[in-house]
């Protein structure tokens, strides 16, 4: 099966590459954390640092919503010229930090989302987001002990989904 | 049980601040409350979770059935109707990518 999502979007594992993703990364606090997975998307030719400070601002101005489950934070911001391309990056912090999310604190796993237009990025999305509901699956991922494990995992969910 | 089809208009879809909103709206109902993605063929997924609601992926101008089984069934349908028509705090005249 071809890497490719349904209607020509990109797939999440051609979103997601080896660069944009850290493990076990130490974080103080939450614009760390954040700080870390807007490296991340920066390191993998997605965003310039200027779309890191912006997804620290959308949690300043909006709150902690981003914190989509219990331990795992969807860090993005809006579209913007800091964004060169639609990527994802995935951090797994050595230490959980807490976002103040009422019912999902501490974070443990922070995914970064920039996109250039509100469209390119909704499928790889959801794969990723079916990846990390299903409870075994995040269990490994969160036990993954480097960038290619995740690689690996993510790989292994998208041949199971597309089948 | 009631279920309701909406098209979701707004240019995020269920995405960002609009599904925390979405999601926030349905926590709020005793009722079980699901979203199923009727272009995608994805879904019923818990309209209460960030991550289940991502999980069905909806896009601008694309269908929903909206599902609420409960005691306070009709009124969930009733508000989530209510603010996914009135753009959940998007401007629904916005250019996509705005």
């Amino acid at each position: 099966m071809s890497a490719h999502a349904q209607g020509g979007a990109p797939a999440l594992s051609q979103l997601l590459v080896r660069d944009a993703i850290a493990i076990d990364a130490p974080a103080g606090d939450w614009r760390d954390a954040v700080r870390l997975s807007g490296a991340r998307l920066t390191a993998a030719g997605s965003t310039d640092p200027a779309y890191t400070d912006e997804m620290i601002a959308t949690v300043e101005q909006l709150g902690p919503y981003i914190v989509i489950a219990p331990g795992i934070a969807l860090a993005h911001s809006r579209p913007s010229p800091a964004v060169h391309r639609t990527g994802m990056s995935l951090v797994t912090l050595a230490e959980p930090v807490a976002f103040g999310h009422r019912e999902n604190d501490p974070v443990r796993l922070v995914i970064g989302l920039a996109a250039p237009d509100d469209e390119g990025h909704v499928t790889a999305l959801a794969t990723l987001a079916e990846f990390l509901a299903d409870d075994d699956k995040r269990a490994a991922l969160l036990a993954a002990t480097s960038p290619d494990d995740v690689l690996g995992l993510i790989a292994a969910h998208e041949r199971q989904a597309s089948t | 049980m009631r279920s309701v089809e909406l098209v979701v208009r707004n240019p995020s879809g269920l995405h960002a601040r609009p599904a925390a909103l979405f999601t926030k709206t349905a926590g709020g109902f005793a009722s079980k409350v699901t979203v199923e993605n009727l272009d995608r063929g994805k879904g019923p997924a818990d309209a209460k979770s960030m991550l289940m609601l991502l999980t069905v992926g909806v896009s601008r101008d694309q269908r929903i059935r909206l599902t609420a089984e409960g005691p306070d069934e009709d009124a969930a349908i009733d508000a989530l109707t209510e603010l996914i028509e009135g753009g959940l705090g998007e401007t629904l005249e916005d250019a996509a990518g705005s």
